[in-house]
């Protein structure tokens, strides 16, 4: 078990600045998810930390010791990549033991069984292990991709985006599991995701990635309710937040840099639905499209041209062309410069 | 068909279409299929099977270049069996068996080893590789009567080769006096450089499968046994190796068979000669054609040589099919076929249709 | 790290030019030959690595040029024009012979499963006998028919001989075309025959030209049956090269070298237009890159 540190770990593609200068803490047995659309550099900062590509400025520290002078194989490190990439040439019990056999001194045969047997158990792959790997289903392969990489028990374990090709009851089942196993051994895991709501629920920090810059660090309700820039907030949350000019809604409002002006930000789940005409409202909208999700509405409305998402229940479901009251509860606007899209302090925030 | 409706699209693997059944129509495709191989038929049958029946036939007769009759009479020259125990017992004739195996396994040993070692080196991108490649191809497009002349030039006692090690061993390492190997005119050695011109010649088509048979390889595994703590060589021993099995099989068994029927570079280096020394099985076959006019000999000879080749063609003809249906046998296991479903989970559905 | 990976580097930039050296140092030797003044050609105890006068009397005598009042015996031993005007005539024929057979099986074989599972490894059998063994009865059936020494025997054997490669080459060109081409053909009122040379065949062009090149290659380079079939009127280059070794004359490495060298350019020069399919041809069409 080890913490990590990146210490403005570049990657540049000769023309394509992948990584841009990341600087991240993670303390050991931290479970953090590395967040960010395709091409964010979440995967080549990945790779990076596992010794496959060599960083191009900065620098990798497990613990102490610097390490991108460090083969891969030396790292102490388990990856899982997205495809799994099974040796599918080799049986379940062959690939398991793959990161014993290859060991030096090479451990006993007794000792790779037992460990492989334990291992087996560990996932659920334990009936199935004299089968060939490229025979077992997508499910199986997963588990098979994680035992390989749990059974040299690695300093750190990091892992690709590892279950996105699962079935959605799989998948949610699965990552109860493996924050389950992490938090048990106190494993140091780095995530890569680009599902916040996967991110959100697993993490105990975010790293969110844009375009090879970080974007924010923190723990998941602080990227959540205190966002530092315009694209975190936008990025994160099951229904997209509101965006809307500051001058142009009655509230109180900081000032930008030189005085410039802010947008406003709100979540759908904080905004409060009043009678049209009612003195509680901050602005009146017009319900343009209702989404039944369940136990939740998402209510889509217009305003002056802009569109606002906010969340109604069930039994109070406006019908299309309704007129409603919107309320913004200054203790939960979020203000962003409209300059350097950094978050700006409201007068309201706790 | 109509049972399919029921079960969710996902579920159902894709129907697989047999070869050679279309939804087109039945009888007429049979016909088709039977003219579009006739020329070929025909080919072959006037070319290569009725003059193996007349080997045959010539093979029990003791026919040769100056018998009076005409060949379709050669059984007035019966003589059973004669020819074949005389070729079974023949010095010579095995003894050219026995050297082509040599240079067999001699050949295709080296142009393994030494095309798998090239294949690792240009196996990372550099800069002039694509020109470089170039070059390391040369040696297979020669004409292989050429390549034999061309080492008839430099084997020669007081050619280039000699020269060349004179200057290394003598002039600057000083180890030994001047060297004047008999490449061709000892017999000893005679063999090894007819072996040598054919390495020259035919590592190059090694090369280039093991080459594509690398760059195949699924990046994505090797770099997951780096990060297990693989080094190259466990590498090579537990993942580059057995993958390639089948291209290293198929390469094998074609240099193999290619190697086994030389013939032109080693007349060209030494007509067989020393005396016998390069004299290989397809040499002594046409010596006794074109210097001993015996025909029926020969022929009995020559199919002798068939039997033995085709007893290992019978049993190499294995693993290129093996090597075909693996293909499609990871082709019915992929992941895209069965929807995600193990193959035994696609079987046990499909039957539930 | 960074010097163990130049180290590496350095050892395979050292590997990589010690063998191309050595697969180079042939053709090397032969080419200046070819330019060598016979002087050079062979000096007792000297070796001479790059032609002092370079002269192009070789060429001049190969390709029947020369003007010099030599003997008449000795300039019409050289010249060779008209064998290697026949290499040309007897490998194209042969070429368009294969491939007119080849093409129509590998199509019923791969479209139509003609012949059975077990006709394409029939075919490689054939490819496994050394064809100096089939050279005798052929040798005499070809004398009956009045064929020896003729274009046409050449073009029949030829063709046989390399048959087999079109059909393998082919047949794995046909299969990687989706046969709905040529189904979409058939629908839109084109017979079998319509479809097959109006939809499938423009398809797989490319295949075609290189399979042919191969071919041609091939009977390009042939030697022993030609060694065998023929005398002096369809001598091919080749053969003529071999006469030139044996011939009273001496050693001739100059007009050798210098004849060797055009032997090699056609095969060098299509071999390098169909560099992406030559795997493909050696393995018999197991190996696709």
């Amino acid at each position: 078990m080890a913490s990590i540190r990146l210490d403005q770990l570049t990657k540049d593609f000769g023309g394509l600045l992948a990584v841009d200068h990341v600087d991240v803490e993670i303390e050991d047995g931290t479970f953090l998810a590395l967040l960010g659309p395709s091409g964010c550099g979440k995967t080549t900062t990945m790779n990076m930390i596992a010794g496959l590509e060599t960083p191009t400025s900065g620098e990798i520290y497990f613990g102490d010791r610097p390490m991108s002078r460090v083969p891969p194989g030396k790292r102490s490190v388990g990856f899982v990549f997205q495809n799994y990439a099974i040796f599918t040439h080799m049986t379940v019990a062959q690939n398991l033991s793959f990161g014993l056999r290859v060991r030096k001194p090479r451990p006993s045969k007794t000792e790779i069984d037992s460990e492989v047997k334990r291992v087996a158990e560990v996932v659920g792959l334990g009936s199935m292990l004299q089968r060939k790997a490229s025979r077992l289903s997508v499910n199986d392969m997963q588990k098979v991709a994680l035992g390989r990489s749990m059974i040299v028990k690695p300093s750190i374990f990091l892992l690709d985006e590892p279950f996105s090709n699962l079935d959605a009851a799989f998948r949610a089942y699965m990552r109860a599991e493996l924050k389950h196993i992490q938090h048990e051994i106190g494993q140091t895991m780095v995530y890569v995701t680009h599902d916040q709501v996967e991110a959100m629920g697993m993490a105990d920090q975010i790293a969110v990635m844009n375009l090879g810059e970080l974007q924010q660090f923190a723990p998941p309700l602080e990227i959540y309710n205190r966002p530092s820039n315009k694209f975190v907030a936008g990025f994160v949350g099951s229904t997209r937040i509101n965006f809307l000019p500051a001058e142009k809604v009655a509230v109180p409002a900081p000032k930008g840099t030189d005085g410039g002006s802010v947008t406003l930000a709100i979540r759908p789940e904080y905004i409060g639905l009043v009678d049209p005409g009612s003195a509680e409202a901050t602005i009146t909208a017009k319900v343009d499209l209702v989404e039944p999700l369940g136990a939740t509405d998402v209510i889509h409305l217009s305003w002056n041209r802009y569109d606002i998402r906010a969340i109604g229940r069930p039994g109070a479901r406006p019908r299309i062309g309704d007129n409603i009251g919107l309320v913004f509860p200054f203790r939960h606007l979020l203000f962003f410069d409209d300059q350097t899209h950094e978050a700006v302090n409201g007068p309201y925030q706790a | 068909m109509e049972a399919q409706a029921d079960i969710p699209a996902r579920q159902v693997p894709p129907k697989r279409r047999l070869r050679g059944s279309t939804a087109l129509g039945g009888r007429s495709e049979k016909g088709i299929a039977q003219l579009l191989i006739t020329p070929g038929q025909l080919l072959l049958l006037f070319l290569v099977g009725f003059p193996a029946g007349v080997a045959i036939y010539i093979s029990f007769t003791d026919y040769t270049a100056t018998t009076n009759y005409p060949w379709y009479d050669a059984y007035k020259g019966w003589i059973w069996f004669d020819n074949y125990w005389e070729a079974l017992s023949s010095g010579g004739f095995w003894s050219a068996i026995w050297r082509t195996v040599i240079v067999t396994v001699l050949a295709v040993g080296i142009e393994f080893a030494l095309g798998l070692i090239l294949a690792f080196l240009f196996l990372k991108e550099f800069r002039a590789r694509g020109i470089v490649m170039i070059v390391f191809l040369l040696p297979m497009m020669v004409v292989p009567a050429v390549a034999g002349f061309i080492f008839y030039m430099i084997f020669q006692t007081d050619g280039p080769l000699n020269a060349a090690l004179s200057f290394f061993l003598d002039t600057v390492l000083g180890l030994t006096g001047p060297i004047n190997i008999g490449w061709l005119s000892d017999p000893g050695i005679a063999i090894y450089s007819v072996t040598m011109a054919d390495i020259w010649q035919w590592t190059p088509l090694m090369f280039l499968i093991f080459l594509s048979g690398l760059v195949a390889l699924p990046e994505d595994q090797l770099n997951q046994a780096r990060i297990l703590g693989a080094g190259f060589w466990h590498q090579l021993r537990y993942l580059i190796l057995p993958m390639m099995k089948p291209i290293i099989l198929i390469a094998l068994i074609i240099r193999t068979i290619e190697v086994f029927k030389i013939f032109d570079s080693a007349w060209l280096l030494t007509r067989g000669g020393p005396g016998d020394a390069t004299t290989t099985i397809s040499v002594y076959l046409y010596r006794q054609i074109n210097e001993n006019y015996r025909y029926g000999y020969a022929s009995a000879a020559a199919i002798i040589v068939l039997i033995i080749v085709s007893i290992f063609a019978i049993r190499a003809i294995r693993p290129i099919e093996a090597a075909q249906e693996e293909t499609f046998d990871e082709l019915i296991t992929s992941e895209e076929f069965t929807g995600g479903l193990s193959v035994e989970e696609a079987i046990a559905v499909e039957s539930r249709v | 790290m960074e010097g163990h990976s130049t180290l590496k580097a350095f050892g395979r930039v050292t590997a990589i030019v010690l063998i191309g050296i050595l697969f180079l140092f042939p053709l090397y030797w032969m080419i200046t030959m070819s330019f060598k003044p016979q002087s050079e050609w062979n000096p007792i105890g000297k070796t001479i690595w790059w032609p002092q006068n370079p002269t192009l009397d070789n060429y001049k005598q190969v390709l029947g040029l020369t003007n010099q009042n030599t003997q008449f015996f000795q300039a019409s031993s050289t010249d060779a024009t008209q064998p290697i005007i026949h290499s040309f005539i007897a490998a194209g024929g042969g070429t368009i012979l294969a491939l007119v057979a080849g093409v129509l099986a590998a199509y019923g074989i791969a479209r139509f499963r003609a012949g059975g599972k077990m006709l394409p490894f029939q075919i490689l059998q054939l490819r496994m006998f050394p064809p100096v063994a089939i050279i005798i009865p052929l040798l005499i059936m070809l004398a009956y028919i009045h064929l020896f020494d003729t274009f046409w025997g050449l073009w029949l054997v030829y063709g046989a001989v390399t048959f087999a490669f079109v059909v393998w080459l082919m047949r794995s060109f046909f299969q990687e075309l989706p046969r709905e081409i040529g189904e979409a053909a058939i629908v839109d009122g084109c017979s079998q025959w319509g479809a097959f040379f109006k939809a499938v065949l423009p398809n797989v062009k490319g295949g075609l030209a290189a399979t042919a090149l191969f071919v041609f290659i091939l009977n390009w380079s042939d030697f022993v049956i030609a060694l065998v079939l023929t005398t002096d009127k369809t001598t091919t280059a080749p053969v003529f090269l071999n006469s030139l070794q044996s011939a009273a004359a001496g050693q001739e490495y100059g007009p050798q070298a210098a004849l060797g060298l055009i032997l090699i350019l056609p095969p060098a020069i299509l071999g390098l237009a169909i560099q992406r399919y030559l795997v493909r041809g050696l393995t018999f069409g197991a190996i696709k890159r």
